[in-house]
């Protein structure tokens, strides 16, 4: 069969217009268990969360990575802004490969790569004001400058919604509403100047009427202040509204990756297609017809062989349960992970 | 306000199905160090037999509270008030021992997460049996067994699953036991309480089919609460929409999606981001936050975040009323509020 370039040897070197690069990158977490356990079986296993994922996430875009539970997708995240370290692989980061960095120079490259986490309540301290809170990566990474610390704190709670600031700035998280606990959690990541921002579930747990107010401070924010967003979910209907390019994993692998439009009209993987058909529409003229794929996300520990999909695949082939696919570039820019994407090319 | 609801027939076409369940006035209050709370404030709605009704609602609208307290299951202090009509019986009049009965073998309940709703140390079979012993204590266990095994074969566990515990079980499969442990008892109503919340999509999906199936099957009726639109447009016949404890719109599903009445519907339906890309470009944004129910805010409990509202919508609460055949709505838009000098004439209809 012949294969495209593969995303490995079309990037070999670092690309300027690149933020974040990820090269083959792995994360096997051993699983605990007993010593007998361990030296009867005469091997430890391991969690294969991320198992070997390459992307790249452009200056200024918002990148999505999407998944079901188990696929990986906040493991990578985790990876991306070094809070992990991987098994193998580079993560590289405006040019920088995060593994050659010391204890104290990845602490200085931080203040660039902030997170917002899902739930508001549990990211906050709860005996912190919000004024504090958002002032705390301040006092981290620039101790030299207390002075200014309020003023940007002020200007930058505002900025989100959080106005006047005075009112907001010596209450506790438990004295304001959810959606303004977001805007708290959303504040101090942006305190510092970040350019990479990693979201993580960022309004999963937001009702639907305050929904869209943060998704729409977020796309304003990011033009405003030229932020990257990687945005991890695993509601592929959120993602539409926020995401340019948008990468789908299955069980650690990435399986198809393009513009977010281009993968939500022409799904080129059969588990992108159960998955964006799953997802239900609010229409009852227009109900799902289409049959679901069989079983449940197989275990990490040991994943199948070949095409970690072919055995929910509505069209696996013999070839499919041996050959492991190659993540190819079918369409411009459209990349995806199985070897026969072709029938499910547009015509 | 309440002196200006009359209890009636609550649906025209209640003629042509059958009621299982009248709610009425139904009102939970809990006690808290503020005060009493209505979590749930004069609700009325029917249940048919055999349909599907969604209940949805933003967090702390009363959904929740308001499924429990089909079942009687806030112990005092909390209060609860008003009428339940359960197949013509009141069961709000029902003693401890009857309502034992009533729960499991009338109206089951399956809850959001199936790890912290079955027992671990017990096994899946182990589960039903119990549930079928309880309620028929006369039940030989090799036939309980028999009834259980078919059962959960028809939902898709398989025989040797039967001895496994719930850890052993994906989420979906866990799921899939807890939707039989409330069927197993031919219960007329099942309440699903965000069921399917913790599933990832394909599986939510997946459990959505069979619900649908089993109510075909069974012609049960299932209240399916749930905080996603989306999912409750995917599979139910009516909708009920919650707003701060009360109902604001009831009605078919169809006819509350194409024409929603009342604003905070109209609202919600705007801002539920949909996966088409055709659709839904821009997303509503509703201003404001659901309400602190300590203090909700007086007379329409919308009016503070309402681009509708009427000059009484802060003076007088709206009645729920029936503003087109089946579909209601708590709104001064829709009917004549205590102000208006030149009230609408009606036409006595033949």
């Amino acid at each position: 069969m012949e294969r495209s370039k593969t995303l490995e040897e079309k990037y070999v070197s670092g690309n300027p217009d690149n933020l974040v690069e990820v090269r083959d990158l792995k994360k096997w977490f051993p699983v605990q268990q007993g010593f007998l356990d361990q030296f009867l079986a005469g091997h430890v296993d391991y969690v294969r969360a991320v198992d070997g994922v390459s992307f790249e996430i452009r200056r200024g875009e918002a990148f999505g990575l999407a998944g079901e539970s188990g696929s990986g997708k906040t493991t990578i995240g985790r990876l991306v802004i070094g809070l992990e370290k991987p098994t193998e692989g580079i993560v590289r980061f405006d040019g920088i490969d995060l593994s050659t960095l010391e204890a104290e120079e990845m602490r200085k490259l931080r203040r660039r790569m902030q997170v917002i986490f899902q739930d508001p309540m549990a990211s906050l301290n709860p005996r912190m004001t919000l004024g504090d809170t958002v002032m705390q990566g301040l006092k981290i990474h620039y101790p030299e400058k207390t002075a200014e610390h309020r003023d940007t704190a002020v200007t930058i709670m505002e900025r989100v919604g959080l106005a006047p600031a005075s009112y907001f700035f010596n209450k506790f998280p438990h004295q304001i509403s959810g959606g303004q606990r977001q805007r708290v959690v959303i504040a101090r990541a942006l305190v510092t100047a970040p350019s990479l921002i990693l979201a993580d579930e960022p309004i999963a747990m937001a009702d639907v009427s305050v929904r869209a107010l943060l998704l729409e401070l977020m796309v304003e924010l990011k033009n405003e202040l030229n932020l990257t967003y990687l945005f991890i979910t695993h509601d592929l209907a959120t993602a539409k509204y926020i995401c340019d390019r948008i990468g789908i994993l299955y069980l650690g692998k990435m399986v198809e990756l393009a513009d977010l439009k281009e993968v939500y009209s022409y799904p080129l993987h059969p588990y992108t297609q159960a998955l964006l058909a799953a997802v239900p529409v609010p229409d009852p003229h227009k109900r799902r017809t289409v049959v679901m794929p069989e079983g449940e996300i197989p275990n990490p520990i040991n994943p199948p062989s070949g095409c970690r999909f072919h055995p929910r695949c509505p069209y696996a082939r013999d070839h499919c349960k041996v050959e492991e696919p190659i993540l190819r570039e079918l369409r411009p820019g459209h990349w995806v992970a199985c070897d026969y994407a072709e029938e499910f090319l547009p015509k | 306000m309440s002196e200006t609801f009359k209890p009636q027939t609550f649906d025209q076409s209640a003629q042509t199905k059958q009621i299982l369940c009248q709610v009425r006035n139904l009102t939970v209050s809990y006690k808290t160090r503020l005060g009493p709370v209505n979590a749930v404030d004069r609700v009325t709605f029917d249940i048919y037999s055999g349909e599907i009704l969604g209940l949805v609602g933003e967090s702390g609208s009363g959904k929740s509270t308001l499924g429990k307290a089909l079942m009687r299951m806030h112990p005092p202090p909390t209060e609860t008030t008003g009428q339940i009509i359960f197949k013509g019986e009141d069961i709000m009049k029902y003693d401890d021992d009857e309502m034992r009965d009533f729960r499991g073998r009338k109206v089951s309940m399956i809850f959001q997460d199936p790890m912290t709703s079955l027992n671990p140390v017990q096994r899946v079979d182990e589960h039903v049996v119990e549930a079928i012993q309880v309620h028929e204590p006369k039940t030989k266990t090799a036939n309980a067994l028999q009834r259980v095994s078919s059962l959960l074969e028809r939902l898709g566990i398989a025989k040797r699953r039967l001895s496994s515990y719930p850890h052993h079980l994906s989420g979906g499969m866990r799921q899939r036991v807890m939707t039989g442990l409330g069927l197993v008892l031919n219960a007329n109503l099942i309440i699903a309480d965000e069921a399917t919340t913790s599933l990832d999509v394909i599986v939510e999906a997946k459990l959505v089919d069979l619900l649908r199936e089993i109510r075909d099957e069974f012609n049960v009726s299932i209240l399916m609460i749930s905080h996603n639109i989306a999912l409750v447009a995917e599979i139910a016949d009516r909708i009920a929409v919650m707003y701060a404890g009360q109902l604001v719109e009831i009605g078919s599903v169809y006819e509350v999606f194409d024409k929603p009445l009342h604003p905070y519907t109209k609202g919600l339906l705007k801002s539920i981001p949909n996966i088409r890309l055709d659709e839904g470009e821009e997303l509503y944004k509703m201003p404001g936050e659901p309400p602190n129910l300590t203090r909700p805010p007086q007379a329409c409990r919308f009016h503070p975040r309402c681009p509708e509202r009427t000059s009484v919508s802060d003076k007088y609460e709206p009645p729920l009323i029936e503003a087109s055949p089946g579909h209601w709505v708590k709104c001064w838009l829709y009917q004549d509020h205590p102000e208006k000098t030149n009230p609408t004439i009606k036409l006595d209809e033949e």
